[in-house]
């Protein structure tokens, strides 16, 4: 008995001690009336404090007040930023995007309307219009989308000496894919397509001779709507259409099971999907489905071990949601929305400042070689995060790293700039009358998923069911709906 | 009759053991692709021998332990911190319910049950938690919030009226104060129940990431099972984007068998700590208490 209570009383103890220092750690963070707070997504590099000192040393003269960066981890970035706006916290910027998805958060109502602040401030004259254009919401801005390649087209690679080896022209698949006008000219283009892979096939069986990651015979042609719905990139055609009942979609299905059955692609892609964890996994894919930007190829050496051949399946494209992806917005409770956007133009006009947020100071955390061109310093406390500086304004700004080519920003300023730009930009369909039509066509699309973007069984066999499902969870009602609001946007 | 048993027992025995291989083997699958190379896991898929035995997965995390450490270091603490309050403070609820003298007993149920049925949803605890409690960023958080569950109450509650009202009378008539025979009788009596909640307690706790994905920004304050979930969720992430933007650097992601190892790392001490209490699940009530 007294054994017990001894046991007892000892983890009591114990329990309180670690009760009471639990107590001792947690400490609120207020930093005052004066400080913008901005949450980006990430994990907090150990000099973050020092960074900012300094970057406040520019700010403060500017704007009068003093940035505070919180980083939250991208992998609750989306829900700890849904609760904050929910709860109404108070938050001056944040990053809104592919975490934290933008138009989710103009619906929460977590972000301030920033249009005629972006005007007052002149920060609309700091990037070209279609960036604006794609964040309108109903005419309204909500967030300002940090400038960054938005154009890049689908792509396939493989290694330069591969292709060499079997003798296959990348360039003659590019022009074909390029310049499909019609189903004739995309079934031209798949003929290629097939004797690629079957030469890749044949040259080396070790391999997986493609990944589906995204629909070879699709994509180049259609932009996604909402869910399963697509309409045509180059412009010819404003009707929204549905994946399966485009000629495309069905041949695109059939041609899949073709590679499917061939072995081109691995057979246990049911389970492992398509996602691509490791360089080493992607070295066993020969025709490798990305996408293109400037300055892919030398990165892509690196990546894949050796120098590689392109073929371009379309021409650089921006879609309606391309700019959507990286943004940052101000917050709905903010008490200081004017200053907020006045960082943001600071940030996309003063290189400066730019440079201290992305790569943190000179010599501590990057060293500067002849060219201009910058090393960051290992382990310093602020590594990684000017690989990602579109998260904090115009990467334009950013300084290039040493691998980098010299006019890497401007060729992708180029290619942005001279892309077609989708006739959706600017366009939000509002789907709160479709909400439950969409969950169930998700719920059904992911059931095939497996069949109609892996390939693995005949489509003879469950083409009709789907399209069945798929009416029955209201893939019709959706499109009408699209259709009817696409129509007014297109009439304004 | 003697024959019949035995067939019996066969089945039994045959069934159970395809059932314990059943729940063993993706276990088993994941402590052999954690102890493979990442490179013959990408050739030849899982096995259930690894082949080679390749040890680098936990050298790996070995290497750069702090974090695991850190991680494993808050989530001991607030699951027995948890676990010692919990249990305590729902047995000193659940007695005086237990006992028929107690005025307002009715009240007091219902007032329990009544949370069983309706919670406040999410956005409300939100903010009762962050904004007013102020508990977000601090290892309260991981403790304080269903603290006392009224379903374990009334599972003690029920367990102690079990206990016979002779034994608390005699102790009663020898002077016994209520708190004496709470912890002199009815709780070294309710060592089952007790041990029963404490193990589910702190096993939930254990295994709690959801806390942190809402209320914990401070990469120190991570929990074990947090510290997994961010992990896989942060390749997730960057896999599904890595077309929107310059996110495509996946060297620097920790390999499938790293993963793996990760999550053995953190299954093991809720596996150890199960035996333990297992021998208070077998023994029934009342061990010879009122012989006579």
């Amino acid at each position: 008995m007294s054994k017990i209570k001894k046991v007892v009383s000892l983890v009591t103890s114990l329990a309180m001690a670690g009760a009471v220092t639990a107590g001792l750690t947690g400490c609120g963070d207020s930093k005052g009336e004066d400080t913008l707070l901005w949450y980006v997504f990430g994990d907090k590099p150990a000099d973050l404090d020092t960074v900012l000192a300094k970057a406040n040393e520019i700010i403060e003269p500017e704007i009068g007040m003093k940035l505070d960066m919180q980083y939250i981890d991208s992998a609750s970035y989306t829900s700890k930023m849904k609760n904050i706006m929910a709860a109404h916290e108070k938050y001056d910027l944040a990053f809104t995007g592919f975490v934290n998805p933008y138009q989710e958060a103009v619906a929460l109502g977590g972000l301030y309307d920033i249009t005629d602040l972006v005007k007052e401030t002149g920060l609309d004259k700091e990037m070209p219009d279609f960036y604006l254009d794609s964040a309108s919401v109903d005419g309204r801005i909500y967030g300002i989308p940090n400038v960054q390649v938005v154009s890049n087209p689908v792509s396939i690679c493989m290694d330069k000496s591969l292709a060499e080896e079997i003798g296959v022209d990348m360039k003659a698949i590019e022009d074909a894919a390029q310049n499909a006008k019609n189903f004739e000219d995309v079934k031209a283009y798949s003929v290629l397509l097939d004797d690629l892979f079957a030469k890749v096939h044949a040259a080396r069986p070790d391999l997986y001779v493609m990944n589906p990651t995204y629909d070879l015979l699709i994509d180049p042609f259609y932009e996604q709507v909402v869910s399963e719905t697509y309409i045509r990139k180059d412009g010819s055609s404003d009707e929204i259409v549905i994946d399966m009942e485009t000629e495309e979609g069905k041949f695109s299905a059939e041609k899949l099971n073709e590679w499917f059955n061939k072995g081109y692609i691995r057979n246990d892609i049911s389970s492992t999907g398509t996602a691509v964890a490791s360089n080493e996994e992607w070295r066993k894919i020969a025709v490798r489905s990305t996408t293109w930007k400037p300055g892919q190829d030398a990165y892509d050496v690196e990546r894949y071990g050796e120098e590689q051949v392109y073929a371009k399946l379309c021409k650089p494209y921006v879609g309606r949601t391309s700019a959507l992806a990286t943004m940052t917005s101000v917050g709905a409770d903010s008490k200081h929305p004017k200053e907020a956007v006045e960082l943001l133009k600071l940030m996309n006009t003063n290189k400066e400042l730019f440079n201290i947020i992305c790569w943190g100071i000179e010599g501590t955390h990057y060293t500067v070689a002849d060219n201009g061109h910058i090393a960051e310093v290992e382990n310093s406390g602020y590594n990684g995060i000017g690989q990602n500086a579109w998260r904090f304004g115009n990467q334009f700004n950013a300084l290039l790293l040493e691998n980098q080519e010299d006019d890497t920003w401007e060729k992708t300023e180029q290619m942005n700039n001279d892309a077609i730009k989708s006739k959706m930009l600017g366009f939000v369909p509002n789907t709160d009358v479709i909400t439950n039509e969409l969950a169930n066509i998700t719920n059904v699309a992911d059931e095939y998923k497996a069949k109609r973007e892996f390939g693995t069984i005949e489509v003879s066999k469950w083409d009709k069911e789907y399209a069945d499902k798929l009416d029955k969870a209201g893939i019709h009602k959706v499109r009408d709906e699209l259709q009817k609001q696409y129509d007014e946007f297109l009439n304004k | 009759m003697k024959k019949q048993k035995l067939i019996n027992q066969i089945i039994l025995c045959t069934f159970f053991s395809i059932f314990c291989g059943l729940i063993i083997f993706p276990f088993w699958l994941l402590v052999s692709a954690s102890l493979s190379d990442s490179a013959s896991l990408l050739e030849t898929g899982y096995r259930i021998i690894p082949k080679p035995l390749d040890l680098s997965a936990y050298g790996y995390i070995m290497r750069n332990p702090q974090q695991i450490l850190n991680a494993y270091g808050i989530t001991f603490t607030f699951s027995v911190t948890s676990m010692v309050f919990g249990v305590l403070l729902m047995a000193m609820i659940a007695y005086p319910l237990s006992r028929s003298g107690l005025k307002g007993r009715n009240a007091i149920n219902f007032y329990l049950y009544f949370t069983m049925l309706f919670s406040g949803g999410l956005v409300p605890t939100y903010i009762i938690i962050s904004s007013v409690l102020h508990l977000n960023n601090t290892l309260w958080v991981y403790i304080l919030p269903g603290l006392i569950s009224p379903w374990y109450v009334f599972m003690m509650r029920t367990f102690f009226a079990g206990i016979p009202d002779a034994i608390m009378e005699s102790a009663r008539i020898d002077g016994a104060s209520e708190y004496k025979i709470l912890f002199g009788i009815v709780i070294p009596l309710s060592k089952p129940v007790l041990a029963t909640v404490a193990l589910f307690v702190f096993l939930a706790k254990w295994n709690d990431w959801n806390t942190a994905l809402i209320y914990i920004t401070d990469s120190k304050l991570y929990s074990l099972q947090y510290l997994l979930q961010k992990m896989v969720e942060d390749i997730n992430i960057l896999k599904e984007n890595a077309t929107v933007s310059a996110i495509n650097d996946l060297s620097k992601l920790p390999t499938e068998t790293v993963r793996m190892a990760m999550a053995v790392v953190a299954a093991g001490p809720a596996l150890i700590v199960f035996p333990f209490f297992q021998k208070y699940f077998v023994k029934g009530l009342t061990v010879g208490s009122v012989k006579g």
